[in-house]
C-alpha cells in the first residue's frame, strides 16, 4: 500500500461501512422502538396503581357539590333577572348556603357565539354580573368567569357583554388558550378519554357554578345546564355532534357543580343553538336554580313545551346516576318575583 | 492512522452539519411529543351511534384558494407578458369577494376580519346547526360584521352561504323560516323579523343579523341587500315543486324542503311540505318530484313501510285515488300516493275526513300540473 495514496483502501472502507451500518441500524431500531401510531391511546388500557384505581380512570376534576346539602331546587317567575336570581337563591337559603367566606369560585357561562345578549344564544350579562355580585357578597375571595366559545373568544366575550359585566362586577374573565388545556378522561366514559379539557381555570377553585340560558339545539334538541359543559371541551369537539346525547351524559358525569342556574327568562324555541332572530325567542320568565343539573334540565324542557322524555340525554344522565329527571321529587320552591 | 484514513476538512464539516441537523430534529420531536394533542388523532376511536349518524353528505367541494392557485400559475408562466396578464387576472379574482361586492351603506364600515368556512369548518362558526346546511348541499360560508360609524353598539353580521344550487338554498331558507316573518319584496324568497333580514339570491342564502332591533338597522340591512342583488350575478332556477302546491288555503310561507330523512324516515329525501288551514284545522301535505314513476313508487313504499314499522296500522279511505295508501299512526292519518313521477300525501292529520279531502285536492292539482308540463 502506498502511504501517500489518498484513496481509501478496502480495509478502511469496510471498517467505515460497518460503523455506518451500525449507526443506521441503531437509529432505525430506536425509531421503531419509540414509534407509536396510536399516540397516547395505545396506553389507555387501565394500569392498576396503588389504591385500586387505574391511572386512566382516576377522576381528574374535583367534586364541587356541597356534601350533605342534598338535591335542592327553586323556580322563580319574573322578567327581571337580578330579582329572580336573588329570590331563587334566597329560597334555598341564600348564596351563603353555597359560597362561604374565602371561597374561590369559577362561573362557567355560555359565551359560545359572538351575538348580542338579547338574542338569547348566550348567558345574559345582567345575570352574570348579578351572580358575581352575589358570590362576592357571600364572601368569595375570588371569582372567575370562563368558557371555550365556538367562535373567536375575544369577540364572543365582548359582543355578548359578558366580559364587561363580569369585570365590572369584580370577576376575572379567563379566556381559553392552549396552555390552559389538559388531557383528561372520565371514569366509565367512552368518548371523553384522553381529551383536552379547559382545566387550568379549575386549579385553586373550590366552587363551581354553571350559568346558561334555555335554548333549542339542532342536534340534541336542547342546550341547557348539562350541555353548558360542552364549552370545556377542546380539540375537534364537533366530532361529538355525531353522538350528542352520549357526550352530554359524559359531560354531566365529569362535572359535579356546586350549583346550576338555568335562565329561562327568555327561551330560544327554534333555530338553535345560534338563533339569530327575536322571532326565535319566547318570553318564559322563569329562573331555575338547582344542585341537580338533571332535574334543572328536566324542568327546563317544559319551558320549550316539551318533556324530558323528548331529550334522550336527560334520561341517559339519570341512568348514569348524575341526578333525577323527576324534579318534583326535589320539592322545588315556586316563587313569583313580579 | 495513515493519511489516507483521515477524512478531509470538507467531509468533516459536512458530517458535523448533518449531525447537528439530526440533533435539532431529535430535540424538536422529543419536545413536541410531550405536547401531543390526542384530540387530533382521537377521531377514529369515537364510537358513532349508527342511529344518530348523519346522513351521507355530498363529497366536499374544496374552496379554491386563489392565492395558492395564482402562485402556482405564475411560477409556470414563461414570458413577462404572460406573467403580467396573470397578475391582473388574479387581482380581479381576489377582488371577487362577494361580501365586498355590495356597496356598503353610508356610515357603515367593516368591523373585524372577514371569516370563511367550508364543509370541514362550518361547525366552527354555527356549531350544531352545521349538519342541516351540510345535508342541504352547503359549499362555503363567508361572514363579516359591519358597524355604524356613529354608534359602535349598532352592528350587523352578514352570513353569505353558498349552497351550490338555488334549490339547496331554499332548503336552508325554508327550514329556518320564522312564523311571524314579514315577507319582503326585494326577492322572491325574502323576509324580515325585528332584527334580521333573510333572503335567497340564486344559490346564495343570506342572513343579516343586527345587534339592535330597530327600523334604522333594518333599513341599512335592506339597503345592503338591494346592492348585493344588483351587483352579484346569480342565476335563478325554477323549483317546480313549489308551484305544485294548491294555493287555496295554503298557509303563507309554509312551504319547506327537507333534503334528507323527512318525517324521520331514512332515505325519504327531497320532500317538499306545506301547511293548509281548512275549517280552523292546520294540516301538512307533502310532495316530491322523482326521476321517474318507478322511483316515486319506491319512495311511497319506503315511507309506508317506515310508518308500519313504527306502529302504524293500515287503513282504507273513501276516495278514488289510484293505489292510495293510508296509515293510522296513533290516531293521526298519513296518506301516500303517486302520480307519474310525483310522490305525495298528507302527514299527521288528526281528522280522517280532512286527510281524504286534502289528498283529493292534492291529486287534482298534480294531475292538472302534469298535463300542463
Amino acid at each position: 500500500m502506498n502511504p501517500d495514496n489518498d484513496e481509501i483502501n478496502r480495509r478502511d472502507f469496510l471498517i467505515r461501512a460497518v460503523k455506518a451500518g451500525i449507526c443506521i441500524t441503531s437509529a432505525s431500531c430506536g425509531t421503531y422502538y419509540f414509534y407509536n401510531d396510536r399516540g397516547p391511546l395505545s396506553q389507555s388500557k387501565p394500569v392498576l396503581a396503588t389504591g385500586g384505581l387505574s391511572r386512566v380512570e382516576r377522576p381528574m376534576l374535583p367534586d364541587f357539590s356541597i356534601e350533605g346539602l342534598g338535591h335542592k331546587m327553586s323556580i322563580v317567575n319574573g322578567s327581571d333577572r337580578s330579582k329572580t336570581i336573588r329570590l331563587a337563591l334566597k329560597a334555598l337559603g341564600g348564596m351563603e348556603t353555597f359560597i362561604k367566606r374565602g371561597d374561590r369560585v369559577l362561573i362557567k357561562v355560555n359565551a359560545a357565539f359572538a351575538t348580542p345578549p338579547f338574542l338569547g344564544a348566550t348567558t345574559h350579562p345582567q345575570l352574570v354580573a348579578e351572580v358575581v355580585h352575589l358570590c362576592l357578597e357571600a364572601g368569595a375571595s375570588f371569582v372567575a368567569v370562563t368558557d371555550n366559545p365556538i367562535n373567536d373568544p375575544v369577540s364572543c366575550f365582548n359582543l355578548t357583554g359578558i366580559s364587561q359585566a363580569a369585570e365590572s362586577a369584580g370577576a376575572k374573565v379567563v379566556l381559553p388558550k392552549e396552555s390552559l388545556f389538559k388531557t383528561m378522561s372520565v371514569s366509565g366514559a367512552t368518548l371523553i378519554q384522553n381529551w383536552p379539557i379547559l382545566y387550568r381555570p379549575f386549579e385553586n377553585i373550590n366552587k363551581l357554578i354553571g350559568v346558561t340560558p334555555v335554548k333549542h339545539h339542532q342536534r340534541s334538541g336542547a342546550s341547557m345546564s348539562m350541555k353548558n359543559w360542552y364549552g370545556l371541551l377542546g380539540g375537534r369537539r364537533n366530532i361529538f355532534h355525531q353522538n350528542i346525547h352520549q357526550i352530554i351524559q359524559e359531560l354531566a358525569m365529569m362535572i359535579k357543580p356546586t350549583l346550576v342556574i338555568l335562565d329561562g327568562t327568555v327561551t330560544m324555541m327554534q333555530n338553535g343553538p345560534t338563533g339569530g332572530s327575536l322571532a326565535d325567542l319566547k318570553q318564559t320568565n322563569t329562573m331555575i336554580v338547582s344542585t341537580d343539573q338533571v332535574a334543572a334540565d328536566a324542568f327546563g324542557a317544559t319551558l320549550m313545551g316539551k318533556t324530558h322524555l323528548q331529550f334522550p340525554y336527560i334520561l341517559k344522565a339519570q341512568m348514569a346516576g348524575v341526578g333525577t329527571c323527576d324534579y318534583q321529587s326535589l320539592n322545588p320552591t315556586y316563587l313569583n318575583a313580579d | 492512522m495513515t493519511k489516507a484514513m483521515r477524512p478531509g476538512l470538507i467531509e468533516t464539516w459536512i458530517g458535523l452539519t448533518i449531525l447537528f441537523i439530526l440533533i435539532l430534529i431529535f430535540t424538536g420531536v422529543f419536545l413536541k411529543q410531550f405536547r401531543f394533542n390526542p384530540a387530533v388523532d382521537h377521531i377514529d376511536d369515537v364510537r358513532v351511534d349508527e342511529a344518530a349518524q348523519t346522513k351521507e353528505i355530498k363529497s366536499p367541494i374544496p374552496l379554491l384558494n386563489e392565492k395558492t392557485l395564482a402562485t402556482k400559475v405564475l411560477e409556470k408562466a414563461q414570458t413577462k407578458e404572460v406573467k403580467s396578464a396573470i397578475l391582473v387576472l388574479n387581482e380581479n379574482t381576489l377582488r371577487n369577494d362577494l361580501l365586498e361586492q355590495a356597496a356598503l351603506p353610508h356610515g357603515i364600515k367593516a368591523m373585524g376580519e372577514k371569516e370563511s368556512f367550508n364543509r370541514e369548518t362550518l361547525s366552527d362558526k354555527i356549531d350544531g346547526k352545521a349538519e342541516m346546511y351540510l345535508q342541504a348541499g352547503f359549499v362555503s360560508l363567508q361572514c363579516r360584521r359591519f358597524v355604524r360609524e356613529s354608534d359602535e353598539q349598532a352592528w350587523m353580521e352578514i352570513f353569505l352561504y353558498d349552497m351550490e344550487a338555488m334549490r339547496n338554498a331554499f332548503a336552508a331558507f325554508s327550514l329556518q323560516m320564522r312564523e311571524d316573518a314579514e315577507k319582503l319584496d326585494v326577492a322572491e324568497f325574502a323576509y324580515k323579523t325585528q332584527n334580521a333580514v333573510y333572503f335567497l339570491h340564486g344559490k346564495y342564502y343570506v342572513e343579516l343579523i343586527s345587534s339592535l332591533a330597530n327600523e334604522e338597522m333594518i333599513a341599512i340591512m335592506l339597503q345592503w341587500t338591494k346592492s348585493f342583488m344588483q351587483t352579484v350575478v346569480a342565476g335563478r332556477e325554477k323549483i317546480p315543486e313549489i308551484e305544485l302546491f294548491p294555493p287555496e288555503n295554503l298557509v303563507k310561507s309554509s312551504i319547506t324542503l327537507q333534503p334528507t330523512s323527512a318525517f324521520g324516515c331514512e332515505h325519504f329525501d327531497d320532500i317538499f311540505s306545506a301547511s293548509y288551514k281548512i275549517d280552523e284545522t292546520t294540516s301538512t301535505v307533502f310532495l316530491s318530484l322523482r326521476k321517474n314513476p318507478r322511483e316515486a313508487q319506491e319512495m311511497a313504499t319506503r315511507y309506508r313501510e317506515f310508518l308500519m314499522a313504527n306502529g302504524g296500522v293500515a287503513d282504507t279511505l273513501a276516495i278514488s285515488i289510484p293505489e292510495v295508501r293510508a296509515v293510522n299512526l296513533f290516531n293521526t292519518w298519513e296518506v301516500i300516493f303517486t302520480h307519474k313521477n310525483l310522490v305525495a300525501g298528507v302527514h299527521q292529520v288528526e281528522n280522517k275526513a280532512m286527510a281524504e279531502k286534502l289528498a283529493i285536492i292534492l291529486q287534482k292539482i298534480m294531475e292538472l300540473g302534469s298535463e300542463s308540463r
